[in-house]
This record gives C-alpha cells, sequence and structure tokens, in this order.
C-alpha cells in the first residue's frame, strides 16, 4: 500500500481548515490572526525546504553530508536553546552545544545500531530524521530547564549559600535546583508516554501508518523512538546544566552575574 | 594570646558605589566568641560573606589558619562551618526530612535541642513552606546545634524569636558551645554576655 500523493488543490484545502481558528479569533478578538498568518507561512516554506534537503540527502546519501547536516542541525538547536533561555549567549553556549551533541549523537548511534540493526550507522534516513526528532524534543527541554535552573538560582540565592555555607559541595548545594529544573523539563514528555496511544496518536506513527507501514510495525518504531527521545532529553538537558554550570560559577562557588541577560 | 583562626586586614568592601567596609580590620581567635554590632547596612552581614568567601574584597587580605582565602581553602573551611543566614531559606519539604538530611546520624537526637528551643516534635511533620518566620529559624537553629561544627557563623539568629528565646539561645551559643562564634546582630540579647568580644560597627 502506497500513500497516495496530496495535490495542490488538496494542500489548499488543508489550509482552508485554518478559517476555523480565523473565525473563532475574530469573534472571540484574540487578535491572533497575524500570528497566525505568519506561523502558517512559515511552516510552509520551512517543510517545503526541508522535502527539498530530505530529498537530496536521502539521494545522495553520504555519511560525511548527513554527520554535517546534523552537525548543522544540532548548531542551530543550540542557538535556539540559548537565545530563549534568557541566559548570555556566551556565557553557555558551548556547554549547551556539547550537550547536545552528546545526548543526540550518542543515542542515535544506539539506535542505529542496537535497536534499527542498519549496517550503514550513518544512513540519512535514520542519522537525519531520527536526529531531528531528538533535536526537537532535547531543544524545548534544554529550554525549560536551564530557564528554570538558573533563574531558581538568582531566586533562591539565600538557600544555595545557606548549603554552601553549612560544607556541601557545589554539586550537593546546586543538586536541589537540578532536581527541579531535570523533572520540570522530562515531565511533560512523561505526561505524553503515559496517555500515548490512548488520549492521542503520534504523529510519527499515524505518518508512517499513512506511509504504508503496518500499524503493528508503526508501533513497535514509536516504542523505540519515544524511548530513544525521553533518553536524549533527560541527558541533554542533565548536561547541559553541569556543563552550564562549569562557565557559569566561579571558583568560590558563586553564580557569575553576567550569565544573565 | 591564642593563635588567630582568621584576620581580616585593612579591608574595603563596595557594591557599586557604595562603600560597605572601609580599611576594615579584625582578628578572630579559635574558640572566640564574636558578636558584630551596629545598624543595618553598616556591613556586618558581608563581613560574615568574607569569611566564608562568599565575596570578595575590594582591598585588603582575609587570612584563614595564617593562610590567604583561597578558592580551595574556601571550600575546606566552610566545610568546618555551621553558617545560618539572615533570610534563612530551607527549602521545600517536610520539616523532619529537612533535619535528617541536614542534620545526618546527629538528627536523632533532635528531641533535646527542640525541647531547648521551644520547638514541639509534632513539627516534624509540618511543610517547612507552613512554618512560621520563628519556627523556620528555630529550625534551623537546631540543625546547626546538632551538627556541632568547630566554627559558626549566625547572621542575625535571633531575629524572628521572643525576647525570652532570644536570650536563652544567645547564652547557648555563647556560654555553652566550645566552636568558635561570630554572630552579627543588632539584637541586646548578645551583648549581655561577658565572654563575647563585641565589635562595634558602622561608627566612624
Amino acid at each position: 500500500m502506497t500513500t497516495p500523493d496530496l495535490s495542490i488543490a488538496s494542500l489548499i484545502a488543508a489550509f482552508a481548515l485554518l478559517g476555523i481558528p480565523v473565525g473563532i479569533s475574530l469573534w472571540l478578538k484574540l487578535g491572533i490572526i497575524r500570528e497566525l498568518a505568519i506561523a502558517a507561512v512559515r511552516m510552509a516554506i520551512q517543510l517545503a525546504f526541508a522535502a527539498v534537503y530530505l530529498t537530496w540527502l536521502f539521494r545522495m546519501d553520504n555519511p560525511w553530508v548527513n554527520i554535517g547536516w546534523l552537525l548543522v542541525m544540532m548548531t542551530v538547536a543550540a542557538l535556539t536553546t540559548v537565545q530563549k533561555s534568557q541566559l548570555r549567549v556566551s556565557a553557555i553556549l558551548f556547554p549547551v552545544c556539547v550537550a547536545t551533541v552528546l545526548a543526540t549523537v550518542g543515542v542515535v548511534l544506539f539506535f542505529n545500531a542496537f535497536i534499527a540493526r542498519i549496517d550503514n550507522l550513518f544512513a540519512a534516513r535514520f542519522l537525519v530524521v531520527l536526529g531531528g526528532m531528538i533535536l526537537g524534543n532535547t531543544l524545548s527541554g534544554n529550554i525549560v530547564a536551564l530557564t528554570h535552573f538558573f533563574q531558581g538560582l538568582k531566586e533562591n540565592e539565600s538557600r544555595y549559600l545557606f548549603r554552601l555555607g553549612n560544607g556541601a559541595s557545589q554539586f550537593e548545594a546546586l543538586r536541589p535546583g537540578l532536581r527541579e529544573a531535570v523533572t520540570r523539563a522530562i515531565k511533560p514528555m512523561l505526561a505524553g508516554m503515559a496517555t500515548m496511544g490512548i488520549v492521542s496518536l503520534p504523529g510519527m506513527m499515524t505518518g508512517q501508518i499513512l506511509g504504508g507501514s503496518s500499524p503493528v510495525v508503526a508501533t513497535k518504531y514509536q516504542i523505540a523512538i519515544m524511548t530513544s527521545i525521553f533518553a536524549a532529553m533527560a541527558l541533554g538537558v542533565t548536561l547541559a546544566i553541569l556543563l552550564a554550570t562549569r562557565k557559569a560559577i566561579d571558583p568560590w562557588g558563586m553564580v557569575r552575574k553576567e550569565v544573565y541577560r | 594570646m591564642a593563635s588567630a583562626l582568621w584576620e581580616l586586614d585593612q579591608i574595603d568592601v563596595r557594591f557599586g558605589d557604595q562603600l560597605i567596609l572601609s580599611d576594615f580590620s579584625l582578628r578572630i581567635a579559635r574558640g572566640e566568641k564574636v558578636v558584630l554590632r551596629g545598624p543595618s547596612g553598616c556591613g556586618k552581614s558581608s563581613v560574615l560573606r568574607l569569611l566564608l568567601g562568599f565575596i570578595q574584597p575590594d582591598k585588603g587580605v582575609i587570612r584563614f589558619d595564617g593562610q590567604e582565602l583561597t578558592p580551595d581553602l574556601a571550600w575546606k573551611l566552610r566545610g568546618q562551618c555551621g553558617y545560618l543566614s539572615q533570610d534563612v531559606d530551607l527549602g521545600p519539604g517536610r520539616a523532619g526530612d529537612w533535619l535528617k538530611s541536614f542534620g545526618g546520624e546527629a538528627a536523632s537526637a533532635s528531641e533535646t535541642v527542640f525541647t531547648q528551643l521551644g520547638l514541639s516534635s509534632q513539627i516534624a511533620d509540618k511543610e517547612i513552606k507552613e512554618l512560621s518566620g520563628g519556627e523556620r529559624q528555630r529550625l534551623a537553629i537546631a540543625g546547626i546545634q546538632l551538627r556541632e561544627r568547630e566554627i559558626l557563623l549566625l547572621d542575625e539568629p535571633t531575629s524572628a524569636l521572643d525576647e525570652e528565646r532570644k536570650v536563652s539561645v544567645a547564652e547557648h551559643f555563647l556560654s555553652d558551645v566550645e566552636s568558635t562564634v561570630v554572630v552579627s546582630s543588632h539584637d541586646p540579647a548578645w551583648n549581655r554576655l561577658e565572654q563575647a568580644t563585641i565589635i562595634e560597627m558602622g561608627k566612624e
């Protein structure tokens, strides 16, 4: 079974559905029409670009090009994380880059080698597509975790100093904040995993079924991908915070003020 | 004269344009009880922060055990300290759990300390955020008493206590313990005792 292609008319019909939120916005004066228009146009352009580069990448399927592409995606993800985290780019860009690379590459290669068991570990179909899915989730987790962690450190400075002054090591003093930030970052995904298949059918699985895979195969992939994303996210956010603190905290244990924007 | 544990030599501390400490010197002997007195904003808390290496002087030298204070030395000395900050924040969770994690094995002896501080043992089941300022301060004092550290740095430790309790807490730290104690307080309860060296701050 193959998926029927969508004609231009079909895509226009898909965009026509946006008339519903536009109507609601007009009625309730939500003021989101401009934002919605920009988001819809951006989505269309970005996905059209993705279609072009993915077709090109799949056709070439050169390991070096695939790795290079993944590196570009990871750099953009790290930059976006830092820009949205309300922290100074120069202070935490490098730690976030390292954490993103280690978590994404580590988990993707594990997936390719031990779960998908493919011969070419750097195949575009797996490396780029799976890498993209992992990055998307790690990115949102990193933004939440870093913002929450450093904001918490600022707001609860007295609690932090109390621990240091009573002989806690650097890690012991940071651990409660780290625990809270990591939990906050991974909780939404945990909740999503717990209801998956009952409340919602994940986009990837739906796409795979529409693409002709059997629901059983699609389900197996979904499970493997969810565990991979979750593992990469937990590893990525924990590493990002731990590495960021090495740069953001001075040898006396004090948070450098220049970390905050 | 006992050997100096800490020496602050001609210290200046500046926060922005404001000079908090100017040419300030202090010598603290091992086992000595020192009370820093003075109006708020005179730099009492800054002295405690200097001793712990939380802030660095703009001018002058700090020595601990004869060595100039470095980050490594600061981490070591904090390991010998019990520190009570002015706006004590113990974090979330149950009071009993906090005491267990903070006091370790010593927490089993909390009943005696609780009685001394007028704390009910039922407080252990309460959430820290439900405690009053005074209860929270006494809980922190209990934790610090239980750990029996060699050095105690207490920043306004009795600000939320009633008069009677202030006196008993001051008496305990200045008379009953062998530790070196440095207290920052403008509370009269702390300068009644002869054992303490009173340092008046904020006076020309």
